[in-house]
C-alpha cells in the first residue's frame, strides 16, 4: 500500500454521481471541492425546483431525492462552489472557473469529471422556431420551472424521456397531442423483458404507460417529425413513418419538444486528452474507463453518465465506486477494504448495466434519420448552415467534422457545435461512408462557452493602463 | 401560504410581466406567452430557449443590460429584460 496521499480532489458536476462521489471522498478524509454551474446541486434529474415549481408540480421522487442529496452534501465536509462553470483547463488540470464572484483558478488537483449528459438532436425543417424545445429542456422547464412548454405539446424523438415528458405535461394539466418515437415497438418489448431486473424502473414505466393510454394519446413508433410549420396559434406538425415515408400524420399543437437521446458530455475529458472511443450501441463518443471510472490519465476519473449513459441508479453507484477506487489509489484504503466496500454496488452495477445498455439503441433510434435530412434543413442553428451546404462540402472532400467546420462554419457559432455535432457527423458517415471515428468531433476549444469580455478584462479606465516609456530612437 | 413563491413584476421590452421571485426568467416569460427572446444575427429568424441547460446559447437576453441566460437567470422584482441583439 502506498503512503496515504491527502492532496485535494475536485469534482466537476454536482448531480447524483458527482455529489455521491464528493461526499464519499470527503468521508475518506480528502479535501474535496465540488463545482456545479447551477445555483443548487442535484444535476438535471435531481434539479432543485424553483419556489413556483414547488407549488405547482406534485411532489415526486426527483424532488425528494434531490432534497435528500442536497441535505447530505450540506452536512458533509465538501466545499461546494455553486453557480460556477469550468470554462477551461490546462494540461496539468488547472481549472479556469467563472462564477458570480468572477473569474478564478483552481490549482492542479485530481479531477473527478461528473458533468453528466447532453441531449442529441436531429434536425428537420422548421425545428429552429422558438415553439420547439429540446425534450430534456421541456422536462427542465416543467420540473424546475413548474411551467408547461405549451397547453398542447407534441413529444417527439427517442428513448424513455419521451414518456417521462408526456407524463409531466399531463401532470401540469397540459395536453399531449401525440408521442412520436423513432424506436420500434419490438425494441420496447425487448427492453420490457429486461426490466424485470430493475423493478423500480419497471414500476415507473408501467405507471406512465397506463396514464398515457388512459389519456388516449396516439403513439407513433418508427416515426419522426418531418416538418414543423408555424400557424396563427402554434404549429402544424407532420409525422412521417420511417418504413413508409409516404404515410403522414398531421397534428396541431402549441409547441413541440424533441430530443434523440443523451450522450456523455465530453468537452472536459477531450480537453484533458484522455482516451475516448465510439460506443456503437449508444452512437456516441465516450471516455475509456474501467468500472471505477479510471481513465488513461491517473489524475482524472470520470463517473456517472459522463462515462456512458446508464441513468440515475447507475450514476449513484458509479459515484460511490469511483470515490472508493480513488481512495484506494491514494493509499487511504487497502484493496481488501475497497473490495468489501464496493462488493454490493459493483454487483448492482452489473445487473443495472445490462438493462441500461439495452436502452441505448432505443435512445439512438434516430440514427437512421440523419442521412435522409432534407437539403433545405438548417443543421447548425447558430450559423444557419443547411444540410445541402454540408453535403456539398462533404462531396468536395470535407470528410471529418473539423474540415467541415472550417469550410462551412457549421459548429462555429455560440453553442460551439453542441447542437449540431451529431447531425453533422451523421451526414458525414451517411454521405461518404467514413466511420464515426474517422468523422471525429469538433476540437474542444476554450473558452468552453462564450464569456463576457468584461470577465476577462475586468473593469478599468484607459488612464489606469501603465504605458512603458517609448524607447529612445 | 407563508413559504409560497413571492409574486413580483418585471419588464420585457415595454411589457409588464408577472412572475415569481427565483424562478427562471424563461418560465415566467413563457407563461406570459413570450417565446421569442431574440433574433438570429444571420437570417433574422426568431430564436428562443431550446435546451434549457446553458448549452445552446439561444435564450441569451439582457437583464438590466447584462447578458444572461433566460433559462437559468432567476426572476427578481423590477428587472428590465431586453433581447440580446447578435451582430
Amino acid at each position: 500500500m502506498p503512503s496515504p496521499d491527502f492532496s485535494p480532489v475536485t469534482v466537476i458536476g454536482g448531480g447524483i454521481a458527482g455529489s455521491t462521489a464528493a461526499i464519499a471522498l470527503s468521508r475518506h478524509g480528502l479535501p474535496v471541492t465540488l463545482i456545479d454551474e447551477q445555483s443548487e446541486a442535484g444535476g438535471q434529474i435531481f434539479r432543485a425546483p424553483s419556489p413556483y415549481a414547488r407549488q405547482t408540480v406534485p411532489p415526486n421522487h426527483e424532488f425528494s431525492g434531490g432534497d435528500t442529496l442536497r441535505g447530505k452534501l450540506a452536512a458533509s465536509d465538501v466545499t461546494v462552489r455553486l453557480g460556477t462553470r469550468v470554462w477551461g483547463l490546462s494540461p496539468s488540470l488547472t481549472l479556469d472557473l467563472i462564477g458570480s464572484d468572477g473569474m478564478s483558478q483552481l490549482p492542479p488537483s485530481t479531477v473527478v469529471v461528473a458533468n453528466g449528459a447532453t441531449e442529441r438532436f436531429f434536425p428537420f425543417p422548421g425545428w429552429t422556431t422558438p415553439r420547439i424545445t429540446g425534450l430534456a429542456g421541456a422536462s427542465i422547464l416543467m420540473r424546475n420551472g413548474g411551467t408547461l412548454p405549451g397547453q398542447t405539446v407534441v413529444v417527439a424523438g427517442s428513448g424513455p424521456l419521451l414518456f417521462s415528458v408526456a407524463h409531466q405535461v399531463l401532470e401540469l394539466g397540459g395536453k399531449v397531442a401525440a408521442i412520436v418515437d423513432a424506436g420500434s415497438r419490438t425494441d420496447w418489448f425487448r427492453l420490457g423483458a429486461m426490466l424485470a431486473l430493475d423493478p423500480s424502473r419497471m414500476a415507473q414505466a408501467l405507471s406512465w404507460m397506463g396514464q398515457l393510454r388512459k389519456a388516449g394519446i396516439p403513439i407513433h413508433h418508427r416515426s419522426f417529425l418531418s416538418s414543423a410549420q408555424e400557424t396563427e396559434s402554434g404549429l402544424l406538425l407532420t409525422v412521417s413513418e420511417m418504413d413508409h415515408p409516404q404515410r403522414r400524420h398531421l397534428y396541431a399543437a402549441e409547441t413541440a419538444a424533441c430530443g434523440y437521446g443523451l450522450k456523455p458530455s465530453t468537452l472536459i475529458t477531450r480537453s484533458a486528452g484522455v482516451q475516448h472511443h465510439h460506443d456503437a450501441l449508444g452512437g456516441y463518443l465516450e471516455p475509456v474507463t474501467d468500472v471505477a471510472g479510471r481513465t488513461s490519465r491517473p489524475d482524472l476519473y470520470v463517473t456517472g453518465d459522463a462515462a456512458g449513459i446508464r441513468g440515475m441508479a447507475v450514476a449513484r453507484l458509479r459515484g460511490l465506486v469511483t470515490a472508493h477506487a480513488l481512495a484506494q489509489d491514494r493509499g487511504l484504503i487497502s484493496s481488501a477494504t475497497y473490495e468489501s466496500l464496493t462488493r454490493t454496488p459493483r454487483r448492482q452495477l452489473r445487473r443495472l448495466d445490462a438493462v441500461s445498455r439495452r436502452m441505448l439503441p432505443l435512445m439512438n433510434a434516430g440514427r437512421e434519420l440523419a442521412a435522409s435530412v432534407h437539403d433545405d434543413t438548417i443543421v447548425c442553428r447558430c450559423e444557419r448552415v443547411t444540410a445541402a451546404t454540408l453535403r456539398s462540402a462533404i462531396h468536395s472532400g470535407a470528410k471529418d467534422l473539423n474540415q467541415l467546420k472550417a469550410w462551412t462554419r457549421c459548429g462555429m457559432g455560440p453553442c460551439q457545435g453542441r447542437m449540431c455535432e451529431d447531425s453533422a457527423r451523421n451526414l458525414v458517415t451517411g454521405t461518404c461512408k467514413n466511420t464515426p471515428e474517422d468523422a471525429g468531433s469538433f476540437t474542444a476549444r476554450m473558452p468552453f462557452f462564450p464569456l463576457p469580455l468584461t470577465s476577462v478584462t475586468g473593469t478599468f479606465d484607459y488612464s489606469d493602463i501603465p504605458l512603458p516609456k517609448a524607447a529612445p530612437l | 401560504m407563508s413559504n409560497g413563491p413571492s409574486p413580483v413584476t418585471f419588464t420585457y421590452l415595454t411589457q409588464t410581466i408577472e412572475g415569481f421571485e427565483g424562478e427562471p426568467v424563461a418560465a415566467a416569460l413563457r407563461r406570459a406567452g413570450i417565446l421569442e427572446l431574440g433574433r438570429s444575427g444571420i437570417d433574422n429568424s426568431s430564436r428562443g430557449a431550446f435546451c434549457f441547460m446553458g448549452s445552446c446559447q439561444e435564450c441569451r437576453i439582457r437583464i438590466n443590460g447584462t447578458v444572461a441566460y433566460a433559462c437559468k437567470a432567476p426572476v427578481f422584482s423590477n428587472m428590465t429584460i431586453t433581447p440580446y441583439a447578435q451582430s
